[in-house]
């Protein structure tokens, strides 16, 4: 997101309007807050829209009976664009969101030359793979 | 079991319903859905992994709202997520080691006081703890400011003791990782009782918090082949839906009233704690 673009939400303008009087640094902190908020919009509502696309496509067409298919299942009809892999790749889009909002989080601590919180997200970061290498290995 | 419309219908309602009071209290909502996921019949390992996608989707949909409105902290949210993460790395650790009937004895315990503590706050002004205008929070940098239309005007805020919050964070990571439980139901009040941070701040960084916390159970489960996508594809449209009403409630209602809702809540996971520690 450039300097240039304002957000369109009246609430930012609230708390712009209080950092223009404070002449400190929160400016950078506030857009720190617009561009991960933006990036998990962006995140839920791709998911929501496949997962509705997938779901009303489900329910108002074929029925399905059983346990149905699980996500990894699902994907494997994603060629065919069936209605069950679009919910599932809403799935996938919605596990990715928190993934890409640490990594994006490191990037711009890192451009706003703060270390130790570049440092803290990448331990964060590395606590979780972890965990999912461990318990996965463990069930 | 057969997925009709009725059914998919119902598990979007209750995923709406639980959106709402997950974003507001800043709690996954596995409290709310695992429970009724159950009662609808569903397989109880079938509602856990259901339930961690949701929890992200509470998670991401309130928190975007949030960090729009000023009421996540970023820094407080990255901060104590490393206490969490690794208190969660801790309890998956040392799963079976420790007896889980003693620990859900001992916390139910815990939540109870907490409850207590929050409780009685309630009727604590807020501006007794506001910092004076120059804040200076340290390396952390942990302060932070939102604008509260419950109260017309801008409010600062400082955490306190935010070694004590760190390391009840810790446990609280370590207790969703031993029992399987919400850890926002345990966010909340370390937050709110230890780093005094404003109720609502609590809720809403503990919303950001939770979707990083459920992620590497969402992953395993994934791989595991534990996400039915037609149960979950309901609730997590469900839960999206209703993050995004309650993250615009929020704002708007009275720090008291938000501390009265949770401690109503904090009641609903004691009993479930009590029960689970008794019957084992």
């Amino acid at each position: 997101m450039s300097r240039q673009q304002r957000p369109p939400a009246g609430r930012m303008e609230t708390a712009r309007a209080f950092d223009d009087r404070k002449d400190l640094a929160p400016e950078k902190s506030h857009r720190l807050e617009e561009i991960i908020s933006s990036l998990l919009r962006v995140g839920v509502l791709t998911a929501a829209t496949l997962l509705a696309a997938g779901l009303s496509w489900i329910v108002f067409g074929a029925s399905t009976t059983g346990a149905g298919p699980t996500v990894g299942e699902a994907l494997a009809g994603l060629r065919s664009l069936d209605p069950e892999s679009l919910a599932a790749l809403g799935v996938i889009v919605l596990v990715a969101t928190p993934i890409l909002q640490l990594l994006t989080s490191a990037v711009l601590f890192w451009r706003e030359h703060d270390r130790l919180y570049v440092g803290l997200t990448l331990v964060v970061c590395a606590i979780v793979a972890t965990g999912a290498l461990l318990t996965r290995g463990v069930a | 079991m057969l997925y009709s419309s009725g059914f998919e219908l119902a598990l979007l309602l209750a995923g709406i319903v639980a959106g709402i009071l997950g974003s507001l209290m800043g709690l996954g909502g596995g409290v709310l859905i695992i429970p009724m996921l159950t009662v609808l019949g569903v397989d109880i390992h079938h509602a856990i992994a259901a339930s961690i996608i949701a929890v992200i989707a509470t998670s991401a949909g309130s928190a975007s709202t949030y960090l729009r409105q000023g009421l996540a902290n970023i820094r407080v949210g990255i901060f104590l997520s490393v206490a969490t993460t690794s208190g969660a790395l801790a309890g998956a650790v040392l799963n079976g080691v420790l007896p889980a009937r003693t620990l859900f004895l001992v916390f139910s315990a815990v939540l109870f006081w907490s409850g207590v503590v929050m409780f009685h706050k309630r009727s604590r002004p807020a501006i007794l703890i506001e910092p004076p205008e120059p804040v200076s929070d340290g390396r952390l940098r942990l302060g932070g400011h939102f604008y509260d239309p419950a109260l017309e005007r801008e409010r600062r805020y400082l955490p306190r003791r935010p070694q004590l919050g760190f390391a009840l964070m810790f446990v609280a990571g370590t207790v969703s990782g031993l029992l399987g439980i919400g850890s926002g139901a345990l966010k909340v009040p370390a937050m709110d009782v230890a780093m005094d941070l404003p109720i609502k701040v609590s809720t809403a960084t503990s919303n950001y918090m939770i979707g990083i916390t459920a992620l590497a159970s969402a992953v395993v489960y994934l791989l595991q082949g534990q996400v039915l996508v037609l149960l979950v594809s309901p609730i997590a449209l469900g839960v999206t839906g209703g993050a995004a009403i309650g993250s615009r409630i929020l704002p708007h209602l009275k720090a008291s009233t938000v501390r009265a809702w949770f401690v109503v809540v904090l009641a609903v996971v004691v009993a479930q704690m009590l029960f689970r520690g008794i019957t084992g």
